[in-house]
């Protein structure tokens, strides 16, 4: 019999970036690193392990613009000719590298993992990874929840509706791409408000994520901290992140991920090789980029040019020890939680998804030895989904958690600061015209309702939190302050057409062939039920 | 093979581990400013009158306000127009925990001299945990403080462990729940899922009013 339970929580998500108006866009790239050396790796290994009977779960977070990028024919075709691309550049360097035992190793793995990339991608799903995950999440291994329907900063909107509308949209939206509701959420960036478990019961949902101090700061104190849910007030379960399976893996010091012996992210191939031979690789200017092959390891504090070369069967044997390890730690801290509290514990490991393959190379092999670690070599710890923990512990204690986040500091500093604070007044006053254009026009049709529409969604896209932490990071920033911009530029101008009867149908029908997200989307949610707009 | 080309590799070294910077890996790409117009500046003004306060953590607040010239000038008048120039811009920040809608019953303010013009301030609060409403107006040596706006109300986290250690629990019956909520046919039209889900909600709102047998504590 277990003493404990270990849940472990992937948050997959990018913000939607799609250029029709361009043949090649540079941010479109993020989308598809993340398809290549994170989504299709865990697909491929939950699909293993399936196949040889290992008893494991997962729970992945797959967000409303992810998933419409999965699912757009666009992005799709855009993905096949990039990775046919970087196919052709393996093969290249596996001839270019027949003399070098020490690279050929090297170029050989890329080429069949890409290879093994096409065969999951085109030959097992024709292009649609939503199927993938569906299905797995049918046969009972993964549990897929939901997220804000663009990644909006919930407590940093004051307009109520403004939080409601991402919920309800998001809800609706995993309906329609898993075939039932979500039964649980992953709050932008963790982000919680007093109260907005209530917008999460009205979707039907019944648990959320939170940080550690946002659970064990709550009123009253939890009787078993973060090693077992909460119910608010409102009946929705709280689970909160358990900071000593995050510290192994987050860690600066201590973290797995800058072993000496994984891949270095930062020396790529689009850099190294010689100008004539990548530029076919790189995108329509010309400039060197990253491209994705990289045949160095970290190796220590030393510059890039000093770096050895990257050993993938040392790194993997790496990747099975740092597994070990892992469990090893949870075993013991299981035990130890046993003891203290006299019940078995869950323990809740939270990641960003795209943490494992596309940051941490080896994060991928690092899971799949976890799991059969966790099958085979010990009967201390169940993996399980949170609904099953819900299924089988119903009695949980009442705890109002507090505001906090996940962020920096743990409250709302990164996407609250000097750099991106000017964004706010700008979204607030979209969305209290938002939600003044869906109670002056209860019934539009035609061309008025795709104004409509549109408008929501031009909102939705310029709510996604994505925008203020790039701000904050200073990476991308010209392209989240232009994302921002262009976004509330197009709703201010549909809010004016459509108050004054102008509207271009040419203007909404470019920008509805640029911001597709949420094609069925209806602008009625930003309607009242029964309240008045007012501040929360 | 030439490795150290691309100026921007040069940083790499000192990047820290820590969480951010991971989420950052997956949006590390360079060169993109060149690519792209910037877009188009948002409007300067809105012609409203308004005060909003925002939570940051437990100890500071985000304010930002714009008022219309009109809303001013009637100020000017109420203050009478020599007495204006001695005017300081002042944000009064009340704490408002356990009061009532009103601000009479605040239990006290202090106040921060600004700029106006600033148009956003971030303001530091001594205690952790309380409700803040805030006050723009101008402070004039006579005394007079003459309000200008008035924010909305927020709550900061306390950022402690409660002291109230008193518990109670409750069971929440799954399969009611997910009952509420069962897979609608894709096939409705839009209306009438919009109509069934009002139901569900009102279902669910008696649900969980309290009383039902699902819902005890122990």
């Amino acid at each position: 019999m277990e003493k404990g339970y270990l849940a472990l929580v992937l948050h997959a998500h990018l913000p939607f970036v799609r250029h029709p108006e361009y043949e090649d866009f540079l941010e479109e790239d993020w989308f598809f690193e993340a398809v290549t050396e994170t989504y299709l790796p865990l697909i491929d290994i939950m699909t293993r392990l399936v196949t040889e009977k290992v008893h494991f779960r997962l729970t992945m977070s797959l967000t409303p613009p992810l998933c419409a990028m999965l699912s757009d024919p666009l992005l799709q075709s855009r993905y096949r000719r990039y990775l046919g691309h970087l196919i052709e550049l393996s093969e290249k360097e596996v001839h270019r590298t027949r003399n070098q035992p020490a690279y050929q190793d090297i170029t050989r793995m890329y080429h069949q993992k890409l290879t093994r990339c096409r065969q999951i991608y085109e030959d097992w799903y024709r292009g649609n990874l939503l199927q993938a995950f569906r299905q797995l999440q049918n046969q009972g291994v993964l549990e897929i929840v939901t997220c804000a329907a663009t990644h909006g900063y919930l407590p940093l909107m004051i307009h109520r509706q403004a939080a409601r509308a991402q919920i309800r949209v998001a809800a609706d939206d995993y309906q329609r791409h898993f075939g039932r509701r979500p039964r649980g959420v992953w709050l932008a960036e963790c982000a919680y408000n007093p109260g907005d478990d209530t917008l999460l019961k009205e979707a039907g949902i019944r648990y959320f994520f939170m940080d550690a101090h946002g659970l064990l700061y709550g009123t009253p104190r939890p009787r078993y901290g973060v090693y077992a849910p909460a119910y608010c007030p409102s009946g929705v379960a709280a689970f909160a992140r358990d900071m000593e399976s995050a510290h192994q893996v987050w860690s600066a010091e201590i973290g797995y991920p800058g072993d000496p012996v994984y891949r270095e992210f930062y020396r790529d191939v689009g850099y190294d090789l010689d100008y004539d031979t990548i530029k076919p690789y790189l995108h329509s200017d010309g400039v060197r980029r990253n491209v994705g092959l990289k045949y160095h390891r970290i190796t220590g504090k030393v510059p890039l040019n000093a770096k050895e070369l990257y050993n993938p069967a040392a790194a993997r044997e790496k990747a099975a020890q740092h597994a070990g390890n892992f469990l090893f730690n949870r075993q013991k801290q299981v035990e130890h939680l046993y003891g203290l509290l006299q019940k078995k514990p869950v323990v809740l490991a939270m990641y960003d998804a795209e943490l494992f393959g596309h940051w941490w190379y080896e994060g991928p092999d690092f899971l799949e030895f976890l799991f059969r670690k966790l099958h085979h070599d010990q009967k201390d710890i169940r993996m399980v989904t949170p609904s099953e923990y819900l299924e089988e512990n119903p009695n949980n204690q009442i705890i109002q958690p507090e505001m906090s986040s996940w962020g920096d500091k743990g409250y709302h500093e990164v996407w609250l600061n000097g750099a991106n604070d000017w964004i706010y007044r700008h979204l607030h006053k979209a969305t209290e015209l938002m939600i003044d254009l869906a109670e002056q026009n209860p019934s539009a049709t035609g061309l008025r309702e795709r104004a409509l529409n549109q408008a929501a969604r031009e909102l939705y896209l310029a709510q996604s939190s994505d925008w203020a932490f790039l701000m904050t990071v200073g990476t991308a920033t010209s392209y989240a302050q232009k994302r921002t911009l262009d976004h509330l530029n197009r709703f201010l101008a549909l809010n004016q057409q459509i108050r004054q009867n102008t509207i271009d149908d040419l203007f909404l029908s470019e920008i509805e062939r640029r911001d597709t997200i949420f094609p069925h989307l209806d602008y009625r949610v930003f309607r009242m039920t029964q309240q008045k707009a007012v501040l929360v | 093979m030439d490795p150290d080309s691309g100026s921007s590799l040069s940083h790499s070294q000192d990047l820290p581990a820590g969480r951010q910077d991971q989420e950052l890996g997956k949006f590390i790409i360079d060169g993109t400013d060149t690519l792209l117009e910037p877009g188009k500046p948002l409007p300067d003004t809105y012609g409203d009158n308004c005060l909003v306060i925002m939570p940051r953590d437990p100890l500071c607040l985000f304010a930002y306000w714009e008022a219309t010239a009109d809303r001013l000038d009637a100020l000017r008048d109420q203050a009478g127009r020599e007495t204006w120039q001695t005017g300081q811009a002042t944000l009064r920040v009340y704490d408002v925990t356990g009061a009532g809608e009103g601000l009479d019953r605040a239990s006290r303010f202090f106040d921060i001299a600004i700029s106006y013009d600033a148009r956003r301030w971030y303001i530091h609060v001594p205690e952790p945990g309380r409700n803040w409403v805030v006050e723009l107006g101008f402070k004039f040596p006579d005394g007079r403080f003459l309000v200008l706006l008035r924010s909305n109300r927020i709550a900061l986290p306390g950022g402690a462990v409660s002291s109230q250690t008193d518990s109670r629990w409750m069971i929440v019956n799954m399969e009611a729940w997910e009952k509420m909520f069962e897979v609608t046919p894709h096939s409705a039209g839009s209306a009438e899922v919009a109509k069934m889900m009002a139901q569900r909600w009102e279902f669910l709102k008696s649900v969980f009013s309290g009383s039902s047998s699902w819902k005890k504590d122990i």
